[in-house]
C-alpha cells in the first residue's frame, strides 16, 4: 500500500475518532444544560433557596443545601489530596528513590484506582463505627480525599515521568535540592498534573455511593464539621426516584448546576496553569 | 519558591485541623434530640413528620437517608435512634434485637402501557395472579397467549428490580412465596428504582413492571401517569372483571380499596420505624404521635395510612415494647 | 553556606514527610484489605470459596451466592468497553497532539478535561435518555434481535465515554512531550506523518499511552452507578452483547445499603468487593510487567 494513501486513511479514522468523542461531550453536556437550563429558566431561585420540609414531596424549596455541601466537601478535600499526592508522586520519581520500588508502590494506587468507591464509603463508615461517630462534613471530605488520591497521584506521576530528564539533570547540576528541583519540573509538567486534579475533583465531585455512608444525606444546610450533609449526586439520586414530576426536572437542575460547576473550577485551573507556566522553560511548547 | 511551601503547609495544617475538628466528642447537647436514618422510601414523610412535631415540641430532629439496610444497622451501632425500613424485617435482624412499629402503608401494583397489544381485555378481564405469575416468571412469552388470540409483535418485555427494595419482594410473595432474585433472574431487564421502572414501561407498549401506586397515580390529580396503566387484578380468577373488582380509574378509589383490604396484602405493604430494642424517653413519644396526630399528614403527601385498628394494635406494641404481649 | 544547610534541612524534612504520607497511604491500603477479608470471613465460614466463584446461581434469600455471571459479566464489559475506547481514544490523541492546530487543540484539551469531570451519575442519565432508545430502536433492530436497550452493549459504550478522557488525556501529555528533533529528524528522510507516528512516536510514547490504558481499565472496572443504570443486572452468563448482565460492583451497590443489615448478606457483598479488590490487584501487577518489558525495549535515546 503507497504510503500517501494509508496516510489519509488514518487521517479520516482519526478525524472520526475525534468528531466520536466530540459527539459524546456534546450529547452529554447537551441533554443537561437542555433539560436543566429550562428548569433553572423557569425558577431560577431553585439554586438560592433551601429546601422546605416538603421539598422532595413536591413543595417549595430549592437545592442550595446540596450545592454548598457539595462545594465544602470537594474544595477541602481536593486541597487535601492535592498537597498529598504532589509529595508522593514526587517520592515515586527517581530522585528519591528507586526505580524498582516506586514501580511496586505504583502498583498500589492503580489498585486504590480500580475499587468502586462504594468500598471506599464501607471502610470509612466501619471506621465511624468503631469510634462511635456519625457521619458529618468532615467524615465525608475524608472520604473523598482518599477516593481522589490515587488517581491524582497517578495523573501527577504520570505527568512527572514525561518531564525530559534533561531539565532535571539541569537543575541539578545548578545546585538545586531535589525540593527545588521539583518544582522546576512541576511547572513543566503542570498541563498533565492540572487534567489530573480536575479528573480527581471530577470523582469525588459525582460520587454518591461513598458520601451516602460517610456524610449523612440529610436535608438541612451545612452547620458544622460535625454535622450531617448533603450532596448534589445524592440529590439527583433522590430527586430521579420521586414520584413528583416537577421534583425529577429538579434533578436535571442538579446535573446543570454540577457540570457548570466543574466548568468553572477547570476554566479556574487552567487559566492559573497558563499563569504559573509563562515563566517556565517549557513555556514554548 | 519559599511561598510555595508555606501553601503547602497551610494545607497540611488544614488537614490536620479538620481530622481534629472530626475528632472532637460531638458536644453535649442541651435540647433532646433524636437522629433517624433509613430508608429512602419512608425519607420524604419523615422530614414531613420531623418538621410538624419541631413545631410544637422543644427537640431536634435529624433526619437522613440511606437505604433500609442503613437504617437498622445505624440502630444497632447507636448511631441513631430510629430506623425507617420498607420492607420486612429478616430474621437476622429480629434475632439481632430490632424491635418495629408499623406506622404506614405503601402498596405495589403492575403496571403496563396504555399502548400494549391486549390493552382493552385485560382492562375489561383483568388478570389473575396465576396469569401474573405466569408472566413474571418467564412461562408466557406473548400478550396473545393470555386470551388465546394470535397477534403479532407482542412479545411480552418484563422489567424487574436491579437493587434490594421492598416493592421487588414483596410482589414476589405475592406472586406466590417465590423471592426478589427470582423476579431478577427471569426479568428481561432490571433496573433500580421505581421511578426508572416507570419509564421504561411507558417507552415500551409490550412492556410490564409492578411500581408503588405513586408512580401510577399522579398524587395531585388522582388521574394515571401518562402512559403507565394499573393492571386489575381478577381476584376470585373467574376471568371476568367484576363490578367490585375495578376500583382502578382513580387514585381516591383505588386507595380506599387498598386501606380496606380488598385489594390484597401483599402486595399491600407496611413501613417500619426500628428500634434498636423498645423505643423510650422522648424517641417513644415521637413515634406515638406519629401514629396518632402524624397519621393525617400521610395522605396529603401521597402516602397511606393505617387503618384503625391496625394503628390501635401498633400503638399498643409500642406502649408494651414488645410484639409479643397480650 | 547557612542558606545551604537550611535549604538542604528543608529537603530532608520534606523527604521524611513524603514518608509518612507514603507509610499512611499503605496503612490504609492495608486496613483496607484487612477489613474485607475479616468482614467476608463469615460467607466463607459458611460456604466453600469454588462455589461461590464457580455457581452462577445467585439468590441470597434461598441461601444461594454465585459470583460466576457477576464476575464474567464485569470482565465482558470492562474489556468490550476498552475495545471500543481504545483505537478510538489513541487515534483521537494522535490527531490532537500531531495535527490540530495549537490555538484549537489547548481548547480541546480543556474539554477533554470538562468531560473527564463529568459525574459518573449524569453519564448514567444521559445514558437512560439517550444511548436506551438508541440500543433499542437503532441498534438492536440492525442486527435483527429483540432488545430492551439495557444490555451489556449500552454498557460498554457508556463505559467507553468514561474512558475517552483518561487515556486521550495522558497519550496526549505522554507524545506532546517527545522533542521536536525526534519528529524533525524522521521527517526530513521523507517519512509521512503516519510513519512517523506509526514508527517512531508510538514507541516513544508507548509507556505513557499503555499506563493511559491501565488507568482507563482501572476506571472502567470499579465504575458502579453508571452502569448500574443500563445494564440490566440480571445474574446470567451473557449470551450475547444485546443481552442483560451483572457487574461486582452492580452487586454490591444494588442491595449494599439495604441488607447491610442481615449478616450472611452484607459478608456475601463484601466478599465481592474482596474480589474485585484482588482482581484488580492481579491485572495491575500483570500490567506494570508487561509495561516494564515494553519500557526497556521502546526507548528511544
Amino acid at each position: 500500500m503507497n504510503k500517501y494513501i494509508k496516510e489519509s486513511i488514518f487521517r479520516v479514522l482519526m478525524i472520526i475518532s475525534v468528531f466520536i468523542v466530540i459527539a459524546f461531550l456534546v450529547i452529554i453536556i447537551g441533554v443537561n444544560i437542555v433539560k436543566g437550563g429550562i428548569v433553572l429558566i423557569n425558577e431560577p431561585a431553585v439554586i438560592f433557596t433551601a429546601p422546605g420540609p416538603k421539598y422532595l414531596l413536591g413543595g417549595e424549596g430549592g437545592i442550595l443545601h446540596a450545592i454548598l455541601g457539595s462545594i465544602l466537601m470537594v474544595i477541602p478535600s481536593t486541597c487535601i489530596a492535592c498537597a498529598a499526592s504532589y509529595l508522593i508522586a514526587l517520592f515515586l520519581q527517581v530522585d528519591y528513590i528507586k526505580n524498582r520500588f516506586s514501580n511496586k508502590l505504583r502498583v498500589v494506587f492503580d489498585v486504590l484506582w480500580g475499587i468502586p468507591s462504594i468500598i471506599y464509603g464501607i471502610f470509612i463508615l466501619n471506621i465511624l463505627i468503631v469510634t462511635n461517630r456519625r457521619g458529618s462534613l468532615g467524615a465525608g471530605i475524608i472520604t473523598l480525599a482518599l477516593l481522589q488520591m490515587p488517581v491524582i497521584v497517578r495523573y501527577m506521576d504520570e505527568a512527572l515521568n514525561s518531564v525530559p530528564d534533561g531539565i532535571r539533570e539541569s537543575a541539578y547540576s545548578l545546585g538545586a535540592t531535589r525540593l527545588e528541583t521539583a518544582f522546576t519540573t512541576a511547572k513543566y509538567a503542570l498541563p498533565g498534573i492540572i487534567a489530573g486534579i480536575l479528573i480527581g475533583m471530577g470523582r469525588a465531585m459525582g460520587d454518591a455511593a461513598s458520601v451516602i455512608f460517610t456524610s449523612g444525606a440529610g436535608n438541612s444546610m451545612p452547620k458544622g464539621v460535625s454535622k450531617s450533609v448533603s450532596s448534589l449526586p445524592v440529590l439527583i439520586f433522590q430527586q430521579a426516584n420521586s414520584f413528583y414530576p416537577s421534583v425529577r426536572e429538579h434533578a436535571y437542575a442538579a446535573s446543570f448546576v454540577l457540570i457548570i460547576i466543574i466548568i468553572i473550577l477547570n476554566t479556574i485551573s487552567r487559566i492559573c496553569s497558563k499563569h504559573f507556566q509563562k515563566y517556565t522553560a517549557g513555556s514554548d511548547r | 519558591m519559599k511561598k510555595r511551601i508555606v501553601y503547602i503547609f497551610l494545607t497540611l495544617c488544614f488537614f490536620v485541623s479538620v481530622l481534629a475538628s472530626c475528632s472532637k466528642t460531638a458536644e453535649s447537647a442541651v435540647r433532646p434530640s433524636i437522629r433517624i436514618s433509613g430508608a429512602w422510601a419512608l425519607y420524604p414523610m419523615m422530614v414531613v413528620w420531623a418538621d410538624e412535631y419541631m413545631k410544637i415540641h422543644d427537640i431536634d430532629i435529624e433526619v437522613t437517608g440511606g437505604g433500609a439496610g442503613k437504617g437498622i444497622s445505624d440502630v444497632f451501632s447507636n448511631q441513631s435512634d430510629i430506623g425507617m425500613v420498607s420492607r420486612p424485617l429478616k430474621q437476622e435482624e429480629l434475632e439481632q434485637g430490632a424491635f418495629y412499629v408499623a406506622v404506614a402503608k405503601d402498596t405495589v401494583i403492575a403496571i403496563i402501557n396504555e399502548n400494549n397489544p391486549v390493552y382493552e381485555d385485560i382492562m375489561d378481564k383483568g388478570l389473575s395472579r396465576e396469569d401474573l405469575r405466569r408472566i413474571f416468571l418467564g412461562e408466557v412469552s406473548h400478550w396473545g397467549e393470555l386470551f388465546n388470540i394470535n397477534i403479532e409483535d407482542d412479545e411480552i418485555v418484563v422489567y424487574g428490580r436491579a437493587d434490594s427494595s421492598g416493592a421487588a419482594s414483596v410482589w414476589a410473595s405475592y406472586l406466590g412465596g417465590y423471592t426478589e432474585a427470582d423476579l431478577q433472574n427471569n426479568s428481561d431487564s432490571n433496573v433500580s428504582g421505581d421511578q426508572p421502572m416507570a419509564n421504561s414501561v411507558q417507552g415500551d407498549a409490550n412492556a410490564i413492571g409492578f411500581s408503588n401506586m405513586n408512580y401510577v397515580y399522579n398524587a395531585e390529580t388522582g388521574g394515571y401517569i401518562e402512559s403507565i396503566r394499573p393492571i386489575p387484578i381478577d381476584l376470585n380468577g373467574n376471568d371476568v372483571l367484576d363490578n367490585d373488582e375495578r376500583f382502578y380509574d382513580n387514585r381516591d378509589v383505588f386507595l380506599k380499596n387498598v386501606t380496606e383490604g380488598i385489594y390484597p396484602s401483599p402486595p399491600t405493604r407496611e413501613e417500619y420505624l426500628v428500634g434498636n430494642g423498645p423505643f423510650e424517653g422522648h424517641v417513644k413519644d415521637f413515634v406515638k404521635w406519629i401514629l396518632e396526630g402524624g397519621q393525617n399528614f400521610l395522605e396529603p403527601n401521597g402516602y397511606v395510612g393505617l387503618v384503625e385498628n391496625e394503628r390501635e394494635k401498633e400503638l399498643e406494641y409500642l406502649i408494651n415494647g414488645s410484639r409479643h404481649a397480650d | 553556606m547557612k542558606q545551604q544547610k537550611a535549604r538542604s534541612n528543608l529537603d530532608k524534612t520534606i523527604k521524611y514527610i513524603m514518608v509518612i504520607i507514603i507509610l499512611a497511604v499503605f496503612i490504609f491500603f492495608a486496613a483496607l484489605f484487612i477489613m474485607l477479608l475479616q468482614r467476608s470471613q463469615l460467607i466463607l465460614s459458611r460456604y466453600p470459596v469454588w462455589e461461590l466463584l464457580f455457581s452462577s446461581e445467585w439468590d441470597p434469600n434461598k441461601g444461594l451466592y454465585g459470583f460466576l455471571p457477576a464476575v464474567t459479566g464485569t470482565f465482558f464489559v470492562t474489556v468490550f468497553s476498552l475495545m471500543i475506547a481504545v483505537p478510538i481514544s489513541i487515534l483521537s490523541a494522535v490527531y490532537i497532539s500531531e495535527y490540530m492546530p495549537s490555538a484549537v487543540k489547548s481548547y480541546f484539551q480543556a474539554f477533554i478535561d470538562v468531560l473527564a469531570g463529568v459525574p459518573s451519575v449524569v453519564f448514567g442519565l444521559c445514558a437512560l435518555l439517550v444511548l436506551v432508545p438508541f440500543t433499542r430502536d437503532v441498534m438492536g433492530p440492525l442486527f435483527g434481535v429483540n432488545t430492551t436497550g439495557m444490555c451489556v452493549f449500552t454498557a460498554a459504550l457508556v463505559l467507553a465515554a468514561m474512558v475517552f478522557p483518561v487515556i486521550i488525556s495522558l497519550t496526549v501529555e505522554s507524545l506532546s512531550i517527545l522533542p521536536i528533533g525526534l519528529r524533525e529528524q524522521f521527517l526530513s528522510l521523507g517519512a509521512t506523518k503516519w510513519q512517523l507516528i506509526e514508527t517512531v512516536l508510538f514507541r516513544a510514547a508507548g509507556p505513557g499511552i499503555i499506563s493511559g490504558i491501565i488507568l482507563g481499565f482501572g476506571r472502567a472496572f470499579g465504575e458502579t452507578m453508571a452502569v448500574v443504570m443500563v445494564i440490566g443486572n440480571k445474574n446470567i452468563l451473557i449470551p450475547s452483547v444485546f443481552s442483560p448482565g451483572q457487574t461486582l460492583p452492580g452487586l454490591i451497590v444494588g442491595s449494599f445499603s439495604e441488607m447491610m443489615s442481615v449478616p450472611e448478606h452484607q459478608s456475601a457483598l463484601i466478599f465481592v468487593s474482596l474480589i474485585l479488590f484482588i482482581i484488580v490487584l492481579f491485572f495491575n501487577i500483570l500490567a506494570n510487567i508487561i509495561k516494564n518489558k515494553l519500557k526497556s525495549r521502546w526507548r528511544y535515546e
